[in-house]
């Protein structure tokens, strides 16, 4: 499983896998923002 | 989860939420909600939502959530009080997916997917204590 994100910093993304690699993680995904 | 983030760091995990909207919103959004203990990275397109096959909620029963909120009198916990805080939700309702519900996975670091809650309305999110239930059980790896 692998995606691209945007990051909260303007411009830039961020694949899933390379988040991954670091640590396993907990993902969320979140109905909405607010 | 922000309140609980030490907690679920604490067994070796980082967490990463995601939600189906651009930077620029993300970024308000920080501005007046913030700061968060993890990152916030957003799907604008939702293509993991849609990949991961996540449900919608239909209109019918988001009315009839919000109208249950407002009789018991919860209305606040939808639309803040707070200019700047209403100001957000409501920029999130008129330009993000309202009907779309989330999930939880635990991923390791081999990709494998160990445990995952798909949401199957609005208010079925995964719970904190069962979450560090599963930490617990599948210990994950450094």
């Amino acid at each position: 499983m692998d995606f691209l994100f945007e990051s909260q910093n303007e411009g830039k993304k961020v694949y899933l896998r390379d988040l991954i690699n670091e640590k396993s993680i907990i993902l969320v995904l979140l109905r909405h923002l607010g | 989860m922000r309140e609980h983030n030490d907690s679920i760091v604490s067994h070796g995990v980082t967490i990463i939420a995601v939600v189906p909207t651009d930077s620029p919103q993300i970024r308000e959004y920080l501005n007046v909600y913030g700061p968060y203990p993890f990152a916030i990275l957003g799907d604008p397109e939702q293509i993991a939502y849609k990949t991961l096959g996540l449900r919608h909620v239909s209109l019918g029963k988001s009315l009839k959530i919000i109208t249950e909120y407002l009789l018991t009198g919860r209305i606040r916990e939808i639309f803040p009080k707070d200019n700047e805080q209403m100001k957000i939700i409501m920029k999130a309702m008129s330009s993000q997916d309202v009907y779309q519900l989330g999930g939880t996975w635990l991923i390791e670091t081999t990709g494998e997917i160990l445990w995952q809650h798909i949401d199957s309305e609005s208010a079925d999110h995964a719970q904190i204590p069962q979450i560090l239930q599963t930490l617990e059980k599948f210990k994950p790896l450094d």
